[in-house]
């Protein structure tokens, strides 16, 4: 599946003077990847001046004719120009890290006189997807009538954070009153690990499953695109509550049913 | 629009219009530094952009300004491959043109942006390539202020305060409306009052007019010229829009103050009376008053500075004493705003003084014996020190045995009399002068007395003259009605009213005597309405007869050769009298001189007489009838010797020889004048049968005073009565002339005795001897004249002397007379016998 990023395009008055044809800038990219970014422009009857791209508003990397050498980067943290491949008309990152996510603006000028100049930009997201699965843990303490017993599952480190969800027996809980929600955990390096809370009433055996969803689900419409793309990812936990009669001992049994891991395939488009 | 601001100014203003805002959203594109920028419509601007390197190695190489997200710059500055100080500018004419410069020189460096307009409003990027380090983008808010018009301050009445000459009243609120329109944005308006806000309170209208409403009560004095002012102002870039209002104000006086109160004030004098007030704006009305009238143009006034003065020409008059003088002053625009000083006027005065008599007395019933009482009034400030009571313009004082009480303002009278009556006045003193009363007149009515002096008067007459008697009274009221009585020996009637006629207060009687019976006293009575005369106007008719003897001669003036002798007349028995001087020598007794005069009162002058001589003097009356007794001063010794009387010489004598002495001459001188009166009539019948007029001989009378051999030498004063008749009558002479029968004597020509009248001149009519009718008038006579003598020194005469119309002219020498004459120094001058004769019937007795 490839992410269609928006085309900018300004529309100048004059076909002769410069305008960017368009600015393609990779949403998504998986940690440790490289990026392309592309910036298409005609200059129409100038003559170029600059070519300059910025993350941020921050200067990374410009292409002068008149300079020499006409290529140049600045250190940008997160930020690794790839000289020797990027030139007057695209930049090459290598590896992007987590700080590599920004707002990227290629901006083109022309010589003097009128020094016109025109820009384009899009964001790019970096992600980091959880090399492990949620974990479920109990406390036999929860309830001493043994009415009711209380879970907790806590996700993998993930970048953004991992979303929570309960089932017990195939059906999803959204019954707020069973439901307690955790503050985000910070880990190193930008990681973030979440932790769901479920009350269980007892008294029958059940199933009881945390699924670990992580997406970039953060922006409109993206819940689709991460279903058929290999930044998504899906991991579950299970448990099998069994009730032992008129005894209040309680047998919890972790078991981890199924690791199941989505790999979402990274498209890349070049239309 | 306002005019350009000098360019420091606006410099100054742009930089610290200057507001840096920088905003990082992080995850969000928008990271650029932004600054807001404001620009004053018209003015200059200034966009900052801080080209300055990061590095001291480092350098700008480009300037690029945007706007909004304009591909195009709108300005460039570019100085690759140049110097600093010349960088290659461009400037898009479409947006600044020549509008605009890049300083970038400056710190920081600014795009200055000349007459600002609206729509330079907006963000601007400036993008600034370095030679080495990351382009720099910076934005500019810039926002450009329209500044609102210049205010309208407003009155409630909506008139433009600020072109309107009225000033406030002292007190008065003040609503004063100022209106803003326009302003982007909308402005602030605020009321100053000089630099203090007194009013930010303001409200924005739709119609995009902006209004501050200030309403300042109570203005004060402390306001007059304050500046009130009204300020608009949507930025501190420009300088507000303000309009000012100067406060003029009307003010009230706050001091009036007399200046010349002076403890007193004289009155009809011409005072200047200052009054000064201050405070009050514009100057103030002064008007002077007097208990509530006011006093118009007699005041000037002065105007200075807030200080007005007020000068009154003030003439007090009496009538101004007590009362109050008020300055008021005021102003005229200012309602209630008066306020007065006031000055008691204490007016000195000359006492005012008014007589009036005693209110339940009747004027013009006042009589005789009544009470009488006046009462003086006095007005007088200060009080008098002194009252004083005029009676006919003499001082009247206090004499209570005379019935004259003079209290504090009255005057009494008692029991008053005639003399009482005439014009009253009071007259009061005080330091400022003396005032003098009305007159009051005080008539006192009674009933008629004799006029003084003219009552019991002798009048001789001969038979058949008419006499005319006057009889004048006085009396009050004075209409007077007369009868007249004639009584004669006791007996009384009335006369008829025929002969007599009454004219206001006198009554004229003319009367003929043709008998003796009709000689005797003629009494006049008056009556007026108080009533009837009680003591009748006499008038004591008798028959012409020889003079009487002359009184208190002596010798007045002596020297070597001459003599100045002088006598008081007597009666001069009805007739025209002379009188006659003889000079006897002595011791020869010889007549050496003989001077006669008819000057009266009689006296003569005698020259070279011989020296060493002596002389005795003889002195006569002579009329008609005859010679009067002699006079004699006995030895005048000329050569200076003092002069001898008769009195001088008797005071030469013990008192016992003295008296005797005077009591046998006495003796012999009663005898020696009747022998005297009976020859001189005897005389007389001769000697004037012929003529009426006929003179009397003064041959004759020398003889005849020379007869006289017993001169007498006496102290009358000592004599009684009966020895005083014996030596006057002793004269055989006298005796022989003595003709007594007045029939003999022709009707026109009357011998006149003395009549008994005479005497009762000297004594009440009721004591006096009458004579009777019809009886030998000589014996009569000759005892009238002693009596008469008698009394002459024993009684004051009240009666006078009165010749109607005789003259008695110059002396004539009738010859010399050898004959005694009795000197009476004691007699006083005073006490001559009242004798009147007709003057139409004798002229002169002595031609």
């Amino acid at each position: 599946m490839f992410i269609t990023f928006a085309i900018i395009s300004l529309l100048i008055k004059e076909s002769m003077l410069l305008r960017i044809v368009r600015v393609a800038v990779p949403s998504y990219k998986v940690r440790g990847q490289p990026a392309q970014l592309d910036c298409d422009y005609e200059l129409g009857d100038d003559i170029l001046y600059s070519v300059k791209w910025y993350r941020d508003n921050e200067e990374f990397y410009r292409y002068m004719p008149k300079f020499d050498p006409p290529k140049h980067a600045y250190k940008l943290d997160g930020i690794k120009v790839d000289l020797l491949k990027s030139d007057d008309r695209r930049v090459i990152l290598h590896p992007v890290t987590l700080k590599s996510t920004g707002q990227y603006r290629c901006e083109v000028s022309a010589e003097a006189p009128s020094f016109a100049s025109a820009a384009g930009e899009g964001r790019m997201e970096v992600i980091y997807l959880p090399r492990e699965g949620p974990r479920i843990t109990g406390n036999q303490q929860e309830n001493r009538r043994g009415d009711s017993m209380f879970l907790n599952c806590t996700s993998g480190r993930s970048y953004p954070a991992a979303i929570l969800s309960w089932d017990i027996d195939g059906e999803k809980v959204t019954d707020p009153a069973l439901l307690v929600e955790y503050p985000p955990i910070q880990h190193q390096h930008g990681l973030v690990s979440t932790a769901l809370g479920l009350r269980v009433p007892t008294g029958r055996t059940m199933q009881v499953r945390c699924t670990a969803r992580v997406a970039p689900s953060w922006r409109e419409g993206s819940e689709a695109v991460v279903g058929n793309s290999q930044l998504a990812d899906s991991k579950e936990a299970m448990l099998l509550v069994k009730n032992s009669s008129g005894g209040c001992t309680l047998n919890v049994m972790l078991l981890t049913l199924s690791f199941i891991q989505l790999l979402s395939s990274l498209m890349q488009l070049e239309t | 629009m306002k005019a350009r601001k000098p360019e420091h100014l606006a410099k100054s203003i742009v930089a610290t219009g200057i507001k840096i805002k920088v905003i990082f959203n992080k995850g969000n594109t928008e990271t650029v530094p932004t600054s807001d920028v404001q620009g004053v419509l018209g003015k200059k601007a200034s966009l900052p952009c801080d080209i300055q390197p990061l590095h001291a190695d480092d350098a700008v190489v480009m300037v690029l300004w945007f706007k909004e997200s304009d591909g195009e710059p709108l300005y460039s500055y570019d100085i690759r491959g140049r110097s600093y100080t010349q960088p290659k500018l461009w400037s898009s004419p479409t947006v600044f043109g020549n509008r605009a410069f890049f300083r970038g020189g400056a710190t920081p460096a600014v795009l200055m942006i000349d007459n600002v307009a609206a729509v330079d409003a907006g963000v601007y990027r400036c993008r600034v390539d370095f030679k080495n380090s990351p382009t720099r983008n910076l934005k500019v808010n810039f926002s450009v202020i329209i500044p609102p018009s210049r205010p309208t301050i407003y009155d409630a009445k909506r008139r433009d305060r600020t072109k309107l000459v009225e000033p406030y009243n002292e007190g008065s609120n003040v609503l004063l409306i100022c209106e803003v329109e326009g302003g982007v944005p909308r402005p602030r308006v605020t009321w100053y009052l000089e630099n203090v806000v007194i009013d930010d309170s303001y409200e924005q209208r739709s119609d995009g007019i902006t209004i501050n409403t200030l309403t300042f009560p109570n203005v004060g004095r402390q306001h007059l010229n304050a500046r009130l002012v009204c300020q608009a102002s949507n930025t501190n870039l420009a300088p507000p829009e303000t309009k000012v209002l100067i406060l003029d104000i009307n003010l009230k006086p706050i001091t009036v103050t007399i200046l010349t109160k002076e403890k007193q004030v004289s009155a009809d004098k011409r005072y200047e009376v200052e009054c000064k007030t201050t405070g009050s704006r514009p100057e103030a009305t002064v008007t002077w008053w007097k208990n509530n009238r006011q006093l118009k143009r007699m005041a000037k006034n002065f105007s200075e500075n807030n200080e007005t003065l007020s000068v009154l020409s003030l003439v007090p008059a009496v009538e101004d004493d007590g009362r109050q003088l008020t300055c008021r002053a005021e102003n005229k625009h200012i309602p209630d705003s008066a306020i007065e000083d006031k000055w008691r006027l204490n007016v000195h005065y000359v006492p005012i003084v008014d007589l009036k008599m005693g209110s339940n007395l009747n004027p013009n019933e006042i009589k005789e014996g009544d009470d009488v009482y006046f009462e003086c009034t006095v007005k007088a400030n200060p009080k008098t020190h002194r009252l004083v009571w005029f009676h006919d313009n003499s001082e009247i004082f206090h004499n209570e045995a005379l019935g004259v009480i003079l209290s504090a303002q009255s005057l009494v009278l008692q029991s008053v009399t005639r003399r009482a009556a005439g014009d009253y006045a009071c007259m009061a003193a005080n330091s400022e002068g003396k005032g003098t009363s009305n007159p009051v007149t005080l008539q006192i009515r009674y009933a008629p007395v004799c006029a003084e002096r003219k009552d019991n008067e002798l009048y001789g007459a001969l038979k058949h003259e008419t006499v005319s008697l006057h009889c004048a009274v006085d009396a009050n009221p004075a209409l007077v009605s007369f009868h007249w009585t004639f009584n004669n020996s006791g007996e009384q009637t009335d006369l008829p009213p025929r002969f007599y006629n009454s004219h206001g207060n006198i009554s004229t009687l003319n009367y003929t005597p043709t008998s003796d019976m009709e000689y005797g006293t003629l009494a006049c009575y008056g009556e007026n309405s108080v009533g009837q005369q009680k003591v009748p106007c006499l008038f004591q008719l008798v028959i012409a007869g020889r003079p009487l003897q002359l009184q208190n001669c002596s010798v007045a003036n002596q020297s070597v050769d001459a003599l100045y002798v002088e006598c008081v007349e007597s009666f001069d028995g009805g007739l025209p009298q002379t009188f006659l001087l003889e000079l006897l020598e002595l011791p020869s007794l010889k007549v050496r001189y003989n001077v006669s005069t008819s000057r009266s009162p009689p006296s003569w002058e005698v020259r070279g007489l011989p020296a060493g001589a002596r002389y005795r003097l003889d002195l006569y009356a002579v009329n008609a009838k005859g010679r009067s007794d002699v006079t004699t001063i006995e030895t005048v010794t000329l050569r200076g010797q003092a002069k001898y009387t008769g009195e001088s010489s008797a005071l030469g004598m013990s008192p016992v020889l003295a008296s005797v002495a005077a009591m046998s001459a006495l003796l012999a001188s009663a005898v020696c004048g009747a022998l005297a009166v009976l020859y001189r009539r005897h005389a007389a019948r001769h000697r004037h049968l012929p003529a009426k007029h006929a003179p009397l001989s003064e041959a004759m009378y020398g003889e005849r005073a020379g007869q006289c051999p017993t001169p007498v030498k006496a102290e009358p004063a000592l004599a009684s009565p009966s020895e005083a008749r014996g030596p006057l009558l002793r004269s055989p002479d006298s005796r022989e002339a003595d003709d007594a029968d007045p029939d003999i004597i022709p009707s026109l020509y009357e011998r006149r005795p003395v009549s008994n009248g005479y005497m009762s001149l000297q004594r009440p009519p009721t004591a006096s001897k009458p004579s009777k009718p019809g009886e030998d008038p000589e014996p009569d006579a000759a005892g009238f004249y002693a009596d008469l003598r008698k009394k002459d020194y024993k009684i004051p005469l009240t009666s006078s002397y009165h010749s109607l119309g005789r003259a008695h002219k110059g002396g004539v020498a009738c010859g010399a007379g050898a004959g005694a004459a009795v000197t009476s120094s004691l007699t006083a001058h005073r006490l001559r016998p009242e004798v009147v004769t007709t003057s139409h019937r004798v002229q002169e007795s002595c031609i």
